[in-house]
């Protein structure tokens, strides 16, 4: 029998990992796609290789490419970008950790209180967060981004707007800043040249400015795992879990890659339900096991989780399993300016503009592949054609799917161009949401998760399109004299809320210390936990965040520790003591 | 059935089908995808399911190809049928077609390959757009239109309503961002097994992006000199 079994090595599953391991107790870390074991070996800059959702990968599926990915039944023009492997989402994505806004939580008594989803607030206060916010920051490690020339333009657009500059990690107004991103800075000649004989370890370390963000990180070539420049959990927490014997007096934690939880397993205790294990099946051989852990905890993401849950059959006496899902309703904004941007090279995302009670903006600029994928998939039809009825251009030059040699003449020079991302601080609404499939056939893991998007309060669309014309001046003060405002369908790539925590038994299914209200022993640590869409900003430091205090609970309530965050100091996972464990271990 | 589309226009087909005939079977062909192995005995009735097994690889490459053009147009002869010839190459010549035959096929594997599914449904609402598309150049219909005819089938489609209706609308909508992705990045010119670029994509070159590297001379400070964010008060 372990102490805890965690499934799910992505965002979140390896925070839990690491910090319990480090506590002495013996933790099974459960993943379903692939160890990535040799990382810069097996990792690609390219991006079909990297990103196609059937063959990549980055996708959600199997380890083995030659197999398909696993299904997802989606209802509607939408997509869900996740990966599967250790790492998990955080293999692909922009590293973006800012704190979540403040109203948001249960403490909140500014001026502007209506403004937030006051029915689906977290049901504690955001100062009792800010020590689990500042011992993840210390730990991946956080830091202020670098700029490139495209952040340049951001920046100082949304100065000559007269947007205040935020200095602070806390988000209290309107204001512009460069991103805090789990990215560590360009030191030695990272950054500062093109030569690839000096942009190998130790000469580089750091960000190299390469460009590649959503195909993994494996820069600087050469350097150790921890020390890679994107802050993934793969390079970060993992590491730190499976060194806890090294790097402090704690507990090894064990990884098993291909490893997908079909099953938890509980008993009745009286008129109560406790977990008891997970039942797992190697994607691999097919062969299914079974292990007993004193407490389980669910990190497969705010798709499978919930899936895992319904395949179970564990109690869901509220119906509320799967549902209150939130992903920031998000669009794209791309302008094209007559000068250099640089758009194709730098940390994908390094400067954003925060609008509380609204949601946020950021500075987006990807390679062609994506930059293409990004300025064609639309829910307000093609550009010049039709537009399904939708809300407009936002005083954008024009809206919807850019296709043809619309396309070609704008995607002409891309680093001429500026993208913002618009991250829409939008509502729970119960009817989006995550259930079981019945229209498709169940695979190897039972049936599989069907995401439906079915309502958006009209305070969700009527951020978005505040957002989408802040978006749209930012671009046009940068020098941008020709503006498409997408108008993306449901891109799912912050996904959340969908096993939520909640004030109430009666809408939530977690209660405010992320156990499972009607499951004894069951926590769950993903994006699914969270209470709603955190008011906008990126969500994974967040979850990281929860994840931490979740970790001291659990520690707290069923092993009889004491909590240690705020007690002691936290190691960085770049820590010289990290170092040396990882290079020590092999990893 | 309880998806309608949003325009009451009632379109009737050479054949005489209604749109809403059509629309039923293009729903049960997309769920015939996902449940061949379960109901085989209910697809066989479907008109479209045959069509879709009928449909040879030359009418879903040729499909496939009027969908390319469609996205990315260039200088070949799918991109001058649709009236859009360029002086460029387009998603053709980067090699985006077979990449996106691989990559449905790969994403939802089956006995009715993906492409098939998809290029059922794009030549059957081609041929409700536009009945003459059915003798023309290519086998395809979809392939016959003209630009404003093949963005008219993606109106239709995308006016689709109901729960019947949503994995048209999830395939058909992905298919513009799928083929965007694919034909602007490596996909046409790499070879998986050995894991190099045959050479340069035809993307790079639309796009003049500089191509991958490990790191670039891009690094311009910090904003205001500031190197760390304040602490909470």
């Amino acid at each position: 029998m372990h102490d805890v079994i965690v499934v799910g090595a992505g965002g979140a599953g390896p925070v839990v990992a690491k910090e319990l391991a480090a506590r002495g107790l013996d933790v099974l870390l459960l993943e379903a796609g692939a160890a990535f074991a040799h990382s810069e070996r097996q990792w690609s800059h390219l991006e079909s290789e990297a990103n196609n959702p059937a063959t990549g990968i980055f996708r959600f599926g199997p380890g083995d490419r030659t197999k398909p990915p696993w299904a997802r039944d989606l209802p509607q023009n939408s997509f869900v970008w996740q990966t599967a492997g250790v790492g998990g989402s955080t293999l692909h994505y922009f590293a973006n950790s800012p704190r979540a806004m403040p109203g948001a939580f249960l403490d909140y008594t500014g001026s502007d209180t209506g403004a937030y989803d006051r029915q689906h607030l977290a049901p504690f206060g955001y100062r009792e967060l800010i020590p689990y916010y500042e011992w993840v920051e210390h730990t991946l490690p956080v830091q202020t981004a670098a700029m490139g020339t495209k952040e340049e333009l951001f920046l100082r657009a949304a100065a000559k707007l007269g947007l205040a500059y935020q200095t602070s990690k806390d988000t209290t107004r309107a204001a512009f800043r460069p991103q805090e991103n789990a990215i560590l800075q360009p030191q030695g000649t990272a950054g500062r040249t093109n030569d690839p004989e000096k942009l190998v370890y130790p000469r580089a370390r750091g960000c190299t400015f390469c460009g590649h963000c959503p195909q993994g990180c494996y820069e600087p070539l050469k350097s150790p795992r921890n020390l890679r420049a994107k802050r993934s959990t793969h390079t970060s927490y993992v590491p730190m879990a499976l060194t806890a014997d090294r790097w402090t007096r704690g507990r090894a934690a064990t990884l098993i890659p291909d490893a997908f939880a079909v099953r938890v397993d509980m008993e009745r205790v009286g008129e109560a339900v406790r977990a008891t294990g997970i039942t797992w099946r190697n994607v691999r051989t097919g062969e299914t096991t079974t292990e007993q852990a004193k407490v389980v905890v669910l990190a497969a993401g705010a798709v499978e989780t919930p899936r895992l849950w319904l395949n179970s059959g564990l109690p869901n006496p509220n119906d509320q399993v799967g549902r209150g899902l939130t992903d920031h309703f998000l669009d794209y904004i791309v302008g094209r300016l007559p000068a250099y941007t640089g758009s194709s090279k730098g940390p994908t995302s390094a400067a954003r503009a925060d609008f509380p009670g609204y949601g946020c903006l950021e500075g987006a600029g990807v390679v062609p592949g994506l930059q293409a994928q990004s300025m064609t998939g639309s829910g307000a039809g093609i550009a010049g054609f039709y537009d399904n009825g939708t809300s407009g251009t936002a005083g954008a030059t024009v809206a919807g799917r850019l296709i043809g040699e619309r396309l070609k003449r704008f995607l002409g020079g891309i680093d001429r161009l500026l993208a913002v991302a618009v991250i829409t601080d939008d509502d729970v609404s119960s009817t989006n949401r995550v259930t079981l499939s019945t229209a498709m056939s169940p695979d190897a893991h039972g049936p599989v998760a069907r995401v439906e998007l079915r309502h958006r309060t009209e305070r969700t669309l009527s951020n978005r399109e505040y957002l989408a014309a802040r978006a749209v001046e930012i671009l046009r003060a940068a020098g941008a004299r020709e503006i498409v405002r997408v108008n993306w369908p449901p891109v799912l790539i912050h996904i959340h809320s969908t096993m939520r925590m909640g004030t109430s038994e009666s809408d939530s299914v977690l209660d405010g210390d992320a156990e499972a209200r009607w499951v004894r022993r069951l926590f769950v640590a993903d994006n699914s936990a969270l209470p709603n869409g955190l008011g906008g900003p990126n969500p994974t430091l967040t979850t990281q965040a929860l994840a931490t205090r979740t970790a001291e609970k659990i520690f707290v309530r069923y092993f009889g520790g004491d909590p240690w965050v705020g007690q002691e100091s936290p190691v960085s996972s770049v820590d010289d003591t990290v170092t040396r464990a990882v290079l020590a271990a092999g990893l | 059935m309880a998806f309608t589309a949003r325009s009451s226009r009632a379109v009737e087909t050479v054949t005489g089908v209604s749109r809403r005939e059509l629309l039923r079977r293009a729903t049960v062909l997309i769920a015939g995808a996902a449940l061949l192995d379960r109901l085989p005995g209910a697809l066989r009735v479907q008109g479209w399911l045959e069509d879709a097994y009928a449909a040879g690889p030359n009418v879903v490459e040729q499909t496939m190809n009027g969908l390319v053009a469609f996205i990315v147009p260039g200088r070949d002869r799918y991109s001058r049928a649709q009236g859009t010839k360029t002086k460029t190459p387009g998603g053709i010549e980067a090699g985006a077609t077979p990449a996106l035959v691989r990559t449905l096929d790969r994403f939802l594997p089956g006995p009715l390959p993906l492409s098939a599914t998809a290029a059922t449904i794009l030549n059957e609402f081609a041929a409700t757009v536009d009945p003459a598309s059915r003798r023309g150049k290519f086998a395809s219909p979809f392939a016959n239109l003209s630009f404003a005819k093949k963005a008219k089938v993606f109106q239709t489609i995308e006016s689709l309503q109901g729960d019947e209706a949503g994995s048209i609308r999830f395939l058909i909508g992905n298919l513009p961002d799928l083929v965007a992705f694919l034909a602007y990045s490596e996909a046409g010119v790499y070879d998986a097994k050995r894991r190099r670029l045959l050479g340069r994509p035809v993307g790079w070159r639309l796009s003049h992006y500089t191509g991958v590297a490990d790191g670039r001379k891009e690094f311009k400070g910090y904003w205001q000199g500031r190197k760390a964010a304040e602490p909470s008060a």
